[in-house]
């Protein structure tokens, strides 16, 4: 009991199409989050799985049941607004009871299941407080509180951390992790926050202007994103992309990125194959260069650097390869000066190639 | 307005105080003059009433009150009745109908702003100019001198202010909060009672507030469209415009008397505005 699946979603607003075609799939008891910049359709897509939003075309079926034409109310769905929603006329008590009273359970029950939820959530004292008198971080729990007194099917959660500050920010991720052992329901979370999507969800899907790109693991999308966005979305500091040819020299396969070259010789096949034109971009994450002051070995580029960000655990560093900039991130006890040269070299089993075109990974 | 940097005691400050005070002080006294002057005529003895210069010590009486009560040519009495009879009957029309049709423009957009704009321009059309019209197609319902006929027009001409009042205070509501009701178990209805009504609780007091205004004073349809069973205080009042001339005392005591009712009531309903408001920020 908690199964989500989405076939076909599509919804338009006028000339704009807010969600193209998404099929997605939610186990029971999966924790997924969508993630995506502000537009990409996410809370749209939960509007419709609550019902609150009609799609223009597809199929939403929970537990394999067709609820297309369901009211929200008889879906027995919980959502969780990014602006909380609570009745600014009802107590703390009152808006986490409203569900449980439209539901007719006796005054008891409701005492119960209200105090239970508030315990868990640490809001027990704020039962008889009106919602304007709760500070952000309160009114964030008496928000999920109401959401899951209800034990639903499925879980709703519209960005939920996004109004936090950073240290609540952190401490909430950890407190969800905890709270989602104990409810076992389904739940999908929505945020722009690749960080968020990367530490809690047990599958990501990964969406822009509409479309679901990618919808795996965390460690899939890291390593194996299989498009240009997914690429740069997930990972922190970005990853570097350099736009390059692909040409033929002496028979080795290179990539031309104008001020340098890297070979690529042995994706010889899946190139050949894959690309639709010469036009490639060439991914690396930050973390998987290397720099040295010696050239170690012949792939090495000479580089310059440009800034260096002192940042811990990891100091952030910008080089230069003629008028390329990337980044790289170098242990805490490197030394270094703006303008110092360095030989940089990419870590071979971590490099991506995009099809410019079609933004659709190669390698 | 420019910025005051002022501490909270300094001459400048003290300045703009006196002056707010002063301006303040000025609209008192031009909004209330007329007011204090009819009561005051109401109660002073009739040789002192049109007496120039203006006569400010008197010894009071009653003697007007009790004569205008009694005349025949005003019946205050059926005036207050008929009155209280039509304005309440006008709210009870005006503040659900106009509540559900605000809240249908606010949330469906019905008629795509249209019929919001049309229903407007009710209001923008002059009253005198349909006299006409409205008292031949009364005679025509047999409705004339008839309290009804006065409910329907004075609900007609309420309802496009209040619709447009309230159509501001749900626009405030967010939409979320609906949604999140409806998720958790409502159907649209419930929503409405539960959730919308008691937070646009001001704006159906302000309603209610402009709607009997208007109606309790509302004098043109009542003149014309009434005679003797259907009379209203305002119109009661005028009968003190007689062929033999005004008579300013029994007249002051009238319209004095059509003031109170509305005095009263304001100041009750005015606490439910202020509580109303007092819920503050929705998030």
């Amino acid at each position: 009991m908690g199964k989500v699946a989405l076939r076909g979603i599509t919804k338009r607003f006028g000339e704009k199409i807010a969600v193209n075609k998404l099929d997605l799939e939610v186990a029971d008891g999966e924790f997924v989050c969508l993630l995506g910049p502000s537009g990409a359709g996410k809370t749209t897509t939960f509007r419709i799985i609550a019902g609150v939003e009609r799609p223009d075309e597809g199929e939403i079926q929970i537990d394999d049941v067709l609820v297309n034409q369901l009211p929200p109310k008889d879906r027995d769905i919980a959502m969780m607004f990014q602006s909380y929603a609570l009745y600014p006329h009802k107590t703390v008590y009152e808006n986490i009871a409203y569900p449980l009273k439209k539901r007719r359970l006796s005054d008891s029950d409701i005492k119960n299941r209200v105090n239970q939820v508030a315990e868990t959530l640490g809001i027990s004292p704020l039962l008889d407080r009106l919602p304007k008198q709760l500070s952000g971080g309160e009114k964030q729990r008496v928000a999920m509180g109401r959401a899951i007194v209800r034990q639903p099917k499925a879980l709703l959660l519209d960005e939920p951390l996004t109004n936090l500050d950073a240290k609540l920010r952190e401490h909430m991720r950890g407190e969800f992790k905890r709270l989602r052992r104990e409810l076992k329901t389904t739940i999908i979370l929505a945020t722009p926050d690749q960080l968020e999507a990367i530490s809690m969800g047990d599958r990501v899907a990964v969406m822009n202007f509409g479309n679901l790109l990618q919808f795996d693991s965390p460690d899939v999308l890291y390593n194996h994103p299989t498009n240009l966005f997914v690429a740069g979305f997930i990972g922190s500091p970005a990853m570097n992309l350099v736009e390059c040819t692909l040409v033929d020299r002496n028979g080795r396969v290179l990539l031309n990125a104008g001020d340098f070259t890297y070979d690529v010789s042995r994706f010889k096949d899946q190139i050949k194959q894959q690309a639709t034109s010469s036009e490639l971009k060439l991914g690396i994450r930050p973390e998987h260069i290397s720099m040295s002051r010696s050239r170690a070995h012949a792939e090495c580029y000479e580089a310059e650097i440009y800034v260096v960000e002192p940042a811990r655990p990891d100091m952030v560093v910008e080089i230069r390869i003629g008028k390329i900039l990337l980044t790289a991130l170098a242990p805490e006890t490197f030394r270094a000066n703006m303008g110092d040269k360095v030989w940089v070299s990419f870590d071979r089993e971590k490099i991506h190639i995009f099809d410019k075109k079609t933004e659709k990974t190669i390698v | 307005m420019s910025t005051m940097t002022s501490s909270k005691n300094s001459p400048t400050s003290l300045v703009k105080k006196a002056l707010i005070y002063l301006a303040v002080a000025l609209i008192l006294i031009a909004t209330l003059t007329p007011l204090v002057w009819m009561v005051a005529t109401s109660i002073k003895p009739e040789p002192d009433i049109l007496v120039t210069p203006p006569r400010f010590l008197f010894t009071p009486t009653l003697d007007h009150y009790w004569f205008a009560l009694a005349a025949p040519e005003a019946p205050l009495v059926r005036g207050l009745y008929n009155s209280l009879i039509i304005s309440l009957a006008t709210i009870a029309l005006v503040v659900p109908i106009s509540a559900l049709a605000a809240y249908g423009f606010a949330r469906y957009n019905l008629g795509g702003g249209h019929l919001q704009f049309y229903i407007l321009t009710v209001k923008m059309f002059p009253p005198i100019a349909a006299i006409i019209p409205f008292f031949v197609i009364f005679q025509n319902l047999n409705l004339l001198d008839n309290v009804i006929a006065l409910i329907i027009l004075n609900t007609l001409f309420n309802l496009p202010f209040a619709i447009w009042l309230l159509y501001g205070f749900f626009k405030e509501i967010p939409a979320d909060l609906e949604e999140s009701a409806m998720i958790e178990g409502s159907t649209r209805f419930e929503v409405f009672r539960e959730i919308v009504l008691p937070l646009v609780a001001p704006g159906l007091a302000v309603t209610a507030i402009f709607s009997i205004l208007f109606t309790w004073n509302e004098f043109l349809f009542a003149f014309i469209l009434t005679r003797s069973q259907a009379v209203t205080l305002t119109v009661a009042v005028s009968g003190f415009w007689t062929h033999r001339g005004i008579l300013w005392g029994p007249l002051s005591a009238a319209a004095t008397v059509c003031v109170i009712p509305m005095f009263i009531f304001a100041l009750i309903i005015q606490r439910y505005i202020v509580r109303g408001l007092t819920f503050g920020a929705i998030k």
